[in-house]
């Protein structure tokens, strides 16, 4: 979720309460303002009828509100000194202008008692109250559409807001992803004074001086190494051969001096693939040129011709199209020979290989083993799915830093009991 | 401790009042009494009703200037008593020139019209450098009662 929309999503939360909680408030807040201000219209019609009422007598004989909206009662001394006035919700049949018919209204009714001439009278008045019902319904609509608006002007808010403070961040942060340590020369930067993005940037520009600073140092290592274990290990060779040659050896003393250059041998081909390692990690294979996928893969297919029939393994091409892509020629051959040779290497006696090419992509399926392997650790360095293997591991890390060189993706499937190594070239 | 004394003071002042003045609200005032009241004053306002004895003392407030009344009712509706403050343009001619004769040089302040029954009396305070009095006279200006301040 998004930062603007989780505010977002606290905010109307706690505006409905809020809202809701002001509305029930509101809606007593203005009954008792209503009843408040009938009560004091009808204190001010008592008044006006006894006035009436002395001056002109015969209004006393109105006894219902037939005709209006007060009526009289004569009552005896005795109960009109004890009476107070009374104000009381209560409801009575009348029309209003929305009624076809008399309906039952809602009316606030004064209750009082006075004398006038010697004589005691009781007095009823009336006034018509807002039907509740009516005054919820209304409340309600208007909480409602003030919530609306409310939300309508916090998102708008929000979103030219938020996006103007946040801007920054993203675009540093879009920086950040596409960062790569050795690749990348300039550092992402946030172009804002805002405090805590400012000190985001010097962390994450400490942070990344010091993987660069490891990263180097490490690519210096296995360069260095690496070149310096060349020569000693073509003298060991050679020095190996000049022994074997020597015919004054025993069977078993010529077996193991096989063995030894054996793992010489082995020793010779890791010292290269470390090498080859670094140096595409340092960029020393620039030879770009438009390279044509399809040829490499029948030149590499031509190569491997004996081992496939050893194996009895069968290799189909699809060619659906004629792929090129813009890299240096040694790689291209390093990438799609390891592929295949993978393939092969790791396929079962009477399996099969089908390399399909599309427009911008190049598929290897292959029988083998009947499980997946696992896809996050085959690319890594010294990663053997078989233990014992005679690889040395550095065979897929390889392709993968050229891929990363040229930034073509490359992808591991397990489909149909077949191994699927798919490379898109973009 | 100040706020102590602070609170059982306003406790006392409220409890005091509780006890002596009986103020009652005007809805416990029986309606036969409001309403006379209502018809007799029209304008009356800030309006404090109080039980007196067995009467309804009311006091009220008419005017702009907000002259001060105090009116006492029987409990069946009767006006006993009315007492108001006036202003001295407000006596009676004769009044004012009887009593401008008998205290010559007094200066006349706090006047009040009492009404008890048919009967009107003034009361008021004369004042000079040297003597005080407070003075009862009737609706021709003779004095009846006069008491030194």
């Amino acid at each position: 979720m998004k930062l603007a929309n989780k505010s977002l999503l606290y905010l109307s939360v706690s505006l409905f309460v809020i809202i809701g909680l002001w509305s029930v408030v509101f809606y007593f807040n203005i009954q008792y303002e209503i009843k408040e201000s009938v009560d004091e219209g009808l204190e001010n019609y008592k008044r006006q009828i006894i006035y009436r009422a002395e001056k002109d007598p015969s209004i006393l004989d109105k006894t219902n509100f037939e005709e209006g909206f007060f009526a009289f009662k004569p009552l005896s001394a005795k109960e009109a000194l004890h009476f107070k006035d009374r104000y009381l919700d209560t409801f009575m049949y009348m029309q209003d202008a929305d009624d076809t018919e008399l309906e039952l209204e809602p009316v606030r009714m004064l209750t009082t008692a006075f004398e006038s001439n010697g004589r005691f009278y009781q007095l009823k008045i009336i006034n018509s109250m807002v039907e509740e019902d009516d005054l919820v319904g209304e409340l309600l609509e208007e909480a409602l559409a003030l919530y609306f608006i409310l939300m309508a002007s916090i998102i708008l808010i929000n979103n030219v807001v938020l996006q103007r403070v946040w801007k920054p961040f993203y675009s540093f942060l879009h920086q950040l992803k596409k960062y790569r340590i050795g690749h990348t020369e300039e550092f992402p930067t946030v172009n804002t004074h805002t405090k805590e993005f400012v000190a985001l940037q010097k962390a994450v520009h400490t942070l990344l001086e010091q993987n660069n600073k490891t990263y180097e140092q490490q690519k210096k290592f296995i360069g260095n190494a690496s070149h310096e274990l060349q020569t000693p290990l073509a003298i060991m060779t050679n020095k190996l051969e000049l022994l074997l040659e020597n015919s004054s050896l025993q069977p078993n003393q010529a077996e193991s001096i096989a063995e030894i250059m054996q793992l010489v041998d082995r020793l010779v081909r890791l010292n290269k693939s470390l090498l080859l390692l670094s140096k595409i990690e340092n960029k020393q294979f620039l030879n770009n040129q438009t390279v044509s996928v399809n040829e490499i893969v029948r030149q590499n297919l031509s190569d491997l011709e004996e081992l496939a029939e050893y194996k009895n393994i069968t290799i189909s091409v699809i060619e659906n199209t004629e792929l090129t892509f813009f890299m240096d020629h040694a790689m291209a051959n390093i990438i799609i020979g390891n592929l295949i040779r993978n393939a092969l290497f790791h396929n079962v006696t009477n399996g099969n290989i089908s390399i399909t090419l599309y427009e911008n992509q190049l598929e290897i399926r292959n029988s083998g083993k009947p499980e997946a392997l696992l896809s996050e650790k085959i690319f890594s360095r010294f990663y053997k799915s078989e233990p014992n293997s005679a690889g040395i591991g550095l065979g897929l890390a390889i392709i993968k830093a050229i891929c990363e060189l040229y930034a073509i993706s490359i992808e591991y499937h397990f489909e149909k009991q077949q191994h699927l190594f798919r490379l898109r070239f973009k | 401790m100040k706020r102590l004394i602070l609170l059982s003071a306003l406790s006392l002042y409220f409890l005091s009042n509780a006890l002596y003045a009986q103020d009652v609200p005007q809805s416990q005032v029986p309606s036969v009494v409001v309403n006379v009241f209502q018809q007799n004053f029209q304008k009356a306002y800030d309006i404090e009703w109080e039980m007196d004895g067995d009467r309804y003392k009311i006091a009220f407030e008419t005017g702009i200037l907000g002259n001060d009344h105090e009116a006492w009712y029987t409990s069946t509706g009767k006006l006993v008593k009315h007492v108001e403050e006036i202003s001295k343009s407000d006596l009676p001619a004769s009044v004012l020139k009887n009593i401008q004769t008998t205290y010559n040089g007094y200066q006349i302040d706090d006047i009040e019209k009492i009404t008890e029954g048919l009967t009107v009396t003034y009361k008021m305070e004369l004042e000079s450098f040297t003597q005080d009095w407070k003075i009862v006279c009737n609706s021709n200006g003779k004095t009846i009662r006069k008491i030194a301040d």
